[in-house]
């Protein structure tokens, strides 16, 4: 009876021991047999790939680090463990862990800005220099983040958003700019229109359409009626914050193309400081939509400059500075200006702004940025 | 018998621990170090550009650029030198001296806040830049910081700790 007992349980460790045997050769058989890996779309970054191995590199540590994020990487089925991670963490009720609040009706919010007046002052103080100097008319658009905007729609016991006191702050110290203030309007609206993604933490167009007539209700000019333009809507678009969260069965968004009547003649140029430099005759890069990231179907996504010519339209020429919010406000500021100059600091810093916007006969200045960017953007310190 | 073989494990562990280096950057935990007047920041600047690899145009700018670029205090009155890439690549290169009010330690802070704020920028703007972010150099030694992303930052590190030595 006892040998019984013993064989029994002798063939239940062995066949405990082989299991666990057998599933870390698995992995390995597959780490080996899977090619390796060098971008990650859902997560929009690249991965790393086996570190170069010399004597210096592993003497000092670099090897082993390298090593370690290139097995994080590279791991098999990674993609199912980073979603079983994250979806484990939303069941323990940690939200927010990863820098994501998952809010009710799908929206996935990033974190508030944190408050920073030294920061924002200098920036502003920058941003005033310009304007002043440039002495044309000058307006400043600060974007409001969609978790600021759908408070309600936010996890209980999430940090409390304080982009209403920073763009407050922002038009206080910006004296040499007209604000255009868009927390009121995007309130009004909110319920009838969806203003930002659920799954990017960017405005959809109809958010940047209702920014476009605030704009212009400020500069005092009409702007494009709604019903003049000609919506396209394409399907599975997955943002940045669905990119972070890792919540892989989360349902996509709809991004919008909206197609204004005055735009048969349009020219788009948009280029980069080492030269490169392509011109089309449409604002919407559709290449991007067969790809995973589909924002940059706008304007081709973040380049140094942009320039969008229309010479149907009735005014004049305006200076975009922008992080990429401005992106998808610029086709519907193309229907009102000939000429929109959009310039992203952040890419643009050897060359002289002031020189782009005396090429262009730039009557018009307009700052589109981010609460976070105005607040966080160290690339003002370019902008002359 | 298990005790034991427990016992050695944990010693292995605890010895194993001592004997990692996972720091990407080399951390300073000196005292505040007054950086000697008779070193020229600029000419050492100099002497590690001209070893460094880069795959854009990277040219030198007033060095009151990277307090801009860098959010030191606006109070800083350290020397640095600044090089910058054109911006189609993250290469740059940023040597800075501490001061009394702006140690080595906050300006390897705000070096480290400059590296992830350029990872972010450039992750959708260039992505197979993002690399030379990731093992960007920053280097402290005797109260001078360097700040380095060039197209080879493996040798660049051996080429700074060198010029430094």
């Amino acid at each position: 009876m006892t040998s019984s007992v013993q064989k029994s349980e002798v063939r239940r460790n062995t066949a405990v021991s082989a299991f666990f045997c057998a599933l870390l050769a698995a992995v390995l058989l597959c780490f080996v047999a899977i090619p390796d890996s060098d971008f990650s779309d859902v997560e929009k970054r690249k991965l790393s790939l086996f570190p170069e191995l010399t004597l210096s590199a592993v003497t000092n540590g670099r090897f082993e680090d390298a090593l370690e994020v290139y097995l994080q990487d590279q791991f098999p089925a990674r993609k199912a463990f980073v979603g079983i991670g994250s979806y484990f963490d939303a069941l323990l009720q940690r939200n927010g862990v990863d820098g994501i609040y998952h809010g009710t009706d799908g929206y996935l919010f990033n974190e508030p800005v944190t408050q920073d007046d030294a920061k924002l002052s200098r920036n502003i103080a920058l941003l005033n220099s310009f304007a002043k100097s440039s002495g044309v008319d000058a307006y400043l658009m600060t974007v409001p983040s969609a978790g600021y905007v759908l408070s309600e729609c936010l996890p209980v016991g999430s940090r409390t958003y304080r982009d209403g006191e920073i763009i407050e702050r922002a038009a206080d110290l910006a004296d040499a700019f007209c604000s255009v203030e868009l927390c009121s309007a995007f309130s009004q609206s909110k319920s009838a229109s969806q203003l930002y993604y659920k799954t990017d933490h960017h405005w959809t167009s109809a958010g940047a359409y209702i920014a476009y007539s605030e704009f212009a209700k400020n500069a005092d000019f009409l702007p494009a009626s709604r019903e003049s333009f000609t919506v396209e809507s394409v399907d599975s678009f997955y943002g940045t914050t669905y990119s972070k969260a890792a919540l892989w069965f989360k349902k996509p968004d709809t991004l919008e193309l909206w197609q204004g009547a005055i735009g048969k003649n349009v020219s788009v140029t948009v280029g980069d400081l080492d030269g490169k430099k392509k011109t089309t005759d449409d604002m919407f890069f559709r290449e991007h939509l067969t790809q995973y990231d589909m924002y940059p179907v706008y304007l081709d996504g973040n380049h140094a400059y942009t320039v969008i010519t229309n010479p149907d339209a009735a005014g004049g020429s305006l200076l975009m500075l922008k992080d990429s919010f401005g992106n998808s406000i610029a086709p519907f500021l193309a229907q009102s200006f000939k000429t929109v100059v959009m310039v992203d600091l952040r890419h643009y810093r050897t060359q002289p702004v002031s020189s782009l916007a005396e090429e262009y006969g730039v009557d018009t200045l307009l700052a589109v940025y981010s609460t976070d960017d105005i607040v966080n953007d160290a690339n003002f310190t370019w902008l002359k | 018998m298990k005790k034991l073989f427990c016992l050695i494990i944990c010693s292995a562990l605890l010895i194993c621990a001592g004997c990692s280096d996972s720091a990407k950057v080399e951390e300073s935990t000196a005292a505040p170090v007054t950086v000697s007047p008779s070193i020229d920041i600029e000419a050492l600047a100099q002497e590690i550009y001209d070893g460094l690899k880069f795959d854009d145009t990277v040219t030198n700018v007033p060095g009151s650029s990277a307090i801009g670029s860098y959010f030191l205090p606006e109070s800083y009155t350290g020397r640095c030198a600044y090089y910058i890439s054109t911006a189609a690549t993250p290469e740059e290169l940023a040597v800075f001296e501490s001061t009394a009010d702006c140690s080595a330690e906050a300006l390897m802070l705000a070096a480290r806040e400059r590296i992830t704020s350029q990872s972010e920028s450039y992750a959708s703007y260039a992505a197979k830049e993002v690399p030379k972010l990731d093992s960007a150099i920053i280097y402290e030694c005797d109260g001078i910081v360097v700040v380095c992303v060039s197209a080879d930052n493996e040798s660049a590190e051996q080429h700074i700790k060198s010029c430094l030595a």
